[in-house]
């Protein structure tokens, strides 16, 4: 009998010891996945977790890890309207900033709301261009309610593959001049992506592609101004000639035979 | 290279290059009539090619207005314009095949749609696989164009347009 006793009291403290230690292991599992930012819900009123979460992967390139990645390549798919686009990454003349994203995932709303903001701004003249997985795996109606007017957005499988993206958000970052990817990984915040921009900015790795996107943007504004000036002397001629707006001769028929200049007349 | 392909036309882009082939999203016809006179020509959208070696804004016109404004020194742009299929049979579009062979020559600031200091510009009107199309080019700077127009030739040898089927 007290043999018995003895063995079921070591076989519950065996028990007890086993749930012990899964218990430990389901813990760990939890915190390791809350460290990886897993589960957190930017619009979630009330998250889970209250302290800074760091941004899990976004990282730039080193000299090692250019090595092992794949070169970059240039975006070739489908736009929402079904339209044919290729776009030039490999060798463009500006640093090119790939986003990842689909319809469906949460954070990946905030970038679409962020990218259809009037006014943004990207580090080092990067050109911003939204790629989702192609018409067989996404709804081309729901990213063509989501896609920002004038952002450039392809749907494209095989970009994901070539990129070898593992989820969405996902961005890479990439110099045109070189061809070689800056940076690349997620983020649940936008300002950490243009953080990543504006160190590889600030390295000088960019430098050509950001002269060259500053020389594009003056010369698209001097030649707005230029548009301007030639209306304001447009106008200035014809009301000096006593064509104001609403004048009669603006909205003459040239095939009538009073019109001024009809070959009858 | 990347290939772009739509409608039945093909292109094969040298690396870094933007190409889009759109047909307007409106999709509604378009009825052209003299002033004041009856309807002499409805035109439905049809396809358009814009490629260029500079970022493509998604805003901009057919012919690049939009885009053009960007152009640098070193920028080339090639627009592929598609009329009615009924227009092939007008005098307009009488020269057959997509001039592939352009020369200096074959340059005017005047052919410009939208002129801009500095640029320079070539139309020409012609007619393959039963479809009538415009060729627009623009260069980013006159000057460079014994540089520039290489480079326009070298895309113009992959253009592959087939007839159109139906749908």
């Amino acid at each position: 009998m007290l043999v018995l006793v003895v063995i079921e009291a070591v076989v519950l403290a065996l028990l007890a010891l086993l749930v012990a230690g899964l218990l430990r292991s389901h813990a760990e599992i939890l915190r390791t996945l809350h460290d990886l930012g897993v589960g957190r819900d930017p619009l979630a009123e009330t998250g889970g977790a209250t302290s800074p979460v760091r941004a899990p992967t976004l990282a730039r390139a080193t000299a090692a890890t250019r090595a092992d990645q794949p070169p970059a390549v240039d975006v070739v798919g489908t736009s929402p309207g079904g339209d044919a686009v290729v776009i030039g990454v490999s060798a463009a003349p500006q640093p090119t900033l790939l986003a990842f994203l689909s319809s469906g995932c949460i954070t990946c709303r905030h970038y679409w709301d962020t990218f259809g903001a009037p006014g943004l701004d990207l580090p080092g003249g990067a050109r911003l261009v939204i790629v989702t997985m192609g018409p067989e795996a996404e709804s081309e109606a729901a990213i063509a309610s989501l896609a920002p007017a004038a952002v450039t957005v392809v749907m494209s499988s095989e970009a994901w593959d070539a990129y070898e993206v593992p989820g969405s958000p996902y961005f890479v970052f990439v110099d045109g001049e070189s061809g070689g990817i800056v940076g690349q990984g997620t983020a649940p915040e936008w300002d950490q992506v243009v953080r990543l921009m504006t160190e590889a900015g600030d390295d000088g790795a960019l430098e050509a592609g950001r002269a060259g996107a500053d020389r594009r943007a003056r010369r698209a504004e001097r030649r707005r101004l230029d548009d301007r000036a030639r209306e304001a002397r447009a106008d200035e001629i014809l009301m000096s000639a006593g064509i104001h707006p609403g004048h009669p001769s603006l909205y003459a028929d040239p095939d009538h035979p009073d019109h001024p200049e009809h070959p009858e007349r | 290279m990347p290939d772009l392909h739509g409608h039945q036309v093909r292109v094969t882009l040298p690396a870094g290059w933007d190409g889009r082939i759109t047909v307007r999203r409106d999709g509604s016809a378009e009825a052209l009539r003299t002033a004041g006179g009856p309807v002499v020509f409805t035109a439905r959208p049809q396809p358009v090619v814009h490629i260029a070696n500079f970022a493509l804004p998604e805003e901009r016109a057919d012919f690049g207005n939009g885009a053009v404004e960007l152009m640098g020194d070193r920028d080339v742009l090639v627009v592929l314009f598609e009329y009615e299929p009924e227009a092939v049979e007008t005098p307009m579009f009488a020269a057959r095949g997509l001039p592939r062979s352009l020369t200096a020559a074959d340059f005017d600031p005047a052919m410009l749609r939208r002129g801009i200091a500095g640029h320079t510009g070539h139309q020409s009107f012609f007619r393959q696989s039963g479809r009538a199309f415009c060729l627009y080019v623009v260069l980013g700077s006159t000057t460079r164009r014994a540089r520039l127009i290489p480079l326009v030739n070298a895309v113009l040898e992959t253009v592959q347009i087939t007839p159109r089927t139906p749908g």
